[in-house]
């Protein structure tokens, strides 16, 4: 079984759970219905909350971050993060790595395949902005414009899948 | 008190009151060794945290590029906390996969229509509600997406319907992520 960054099935936490006996105490015995919905619950998640999210400043600096991989440290460990930087008034990229240890500190693969970026507000700015994405391999773009088009440097989150 | 009476994905099941995950636990006896026994207070952690994913983690996150943009339509992600065989990328003319049909009923405008129901943890067939969904438009391979504005809302509790406009306001073809969430 391997955890985060692979994405567990419900299989991976191994058969349907049945009671062996008769379960007595409720208080005091996670019956298998319990350890059956816990299980599913947590692979269901697994496979829909994002895998990274990152709050990018206007500048290119990257801020907070949090990596689904990267929970045995309190915060996210640098070098658990992407780099990430600003190219162009607007453009901004972040490049994630492929090998991460999951719970056993064995390496799995992460492939970002989706993202989405939610500009913030920021003080004085005008008018609508539009966030685009884009995911290539391990790199993830994103592009954020006024209603006229031009680049327009925002703060904003990010959410990777 | 009743032990685990919750469903599961598609439903949300929470922890608080007690009744979906089972009785609070406590344990018999001073937990002797960690490594070999999972005591109350783990339990009741993996509980409370499984019970917020029920609430808060996304029912379904897809990227879809249309065949009239893309090559071929392509669902490059399509993920749903109901159905652990869904994952992965899927190619093709078709716009159906049995768990989504997608339709593209003009140049920008996209419907995404999911089953009624799924079956739960145990099984049991649980009606699928999706209340909530946010969208938005996006570029291909190492290509920025143009100035488009994407939005969303639901059709009804299982389709979504994704409409992606220039910034005046016409509708254009583009590939597009979403993710909706159920709950109340």
């Amino acid at each position: 079984m391997a955890g985060f960054p692979r994405i567990p099935s419900r299989a991976d936490f191994g058969p349907l759970f049945q009671n062996r006996h008769a379960v007595r105490n409720r208080s005091q015995q996670a019956d298998a219905a319990t350890m059956n919905l816990l299980a599913w619950q947590v692979a269901g998640a697994s496979r829909t909350v994002p895998r990274a999210m990152a709050f990018m400043g206007a500048t290119g600096v990257l801020g907070y971050h949090v990596e689904a991989w990267a929970t045995y440290a309190t915060g996210s460990p640098t070098a658990m993060a992407p780099t990430a930087g600003r190219s162009g008034a607007g453009v901004y990229h972040f490049r994630f790595g492929r090998h991460f240890p999951d719970e056993a500190g064995a390496t799995s693969v992460f492939q970002p395949l989706a993202a989405m970026a939610f500009p913030q507000g920021v003080t004085g700015a005008t008018g609508a902005l539009g966030a685009t994405t884009f995911v290539n391999g391990q790199l993830v773009g994103v592009t954020i414009r006024s209603s006229t088009g031009s680049g327009v440097d925002v703060p904003f989150i990010l959410t990777v899948w | 008190m009743a032990g685990a009476a919750g469903h599961g994905f598609p439903a949300a099941t929470k922890r608080y009151d007690l009744t979906e995950q089972g009785a609070r636990l406590k344990d018999t006896r001073p937990v002797a060794d960690p490594r070999y026994e999972v005591c109350a207070a783990t339990m009741e952690a993996l509980l409370w945290q499984a019970g917020a994913f029920g609430l808060l983690a996304p029912l379904v996150v897809l990227q879809y590029e249309p065949q009239p943009y893309a090559a071929s339509e392509k669902v490059r992600l399509g993920a749903l906390a109901w159905d652990d065989t869904v994952h992965v990328a899927e190619m093709g003319t078709t716009s159906s996969w049995g768990w989504v049909t997608i339709t593209r009923n003009a140049a920008g405008d996209y419907s995404f229509e999911f089953p009624a129901t799924a079956p739960d943890a145990f099984g049991t067939a649980q009606a699928i509600t999706l209340t909530r969904v946010q969208a938005q438009a996006c570029g291909l391979d190492g290509v920025a997406g143009a100035n488009l504005f994407a939005s969303a809302y639901l059709v009804n509790a299982q389709t979504v319907r994704v409409l992606v406009r220039t910034a005046a306001g016409v509708l254009t073809e583009s590939p597009v992520t979403f993710q909706a969430f159920g709950g109340s």
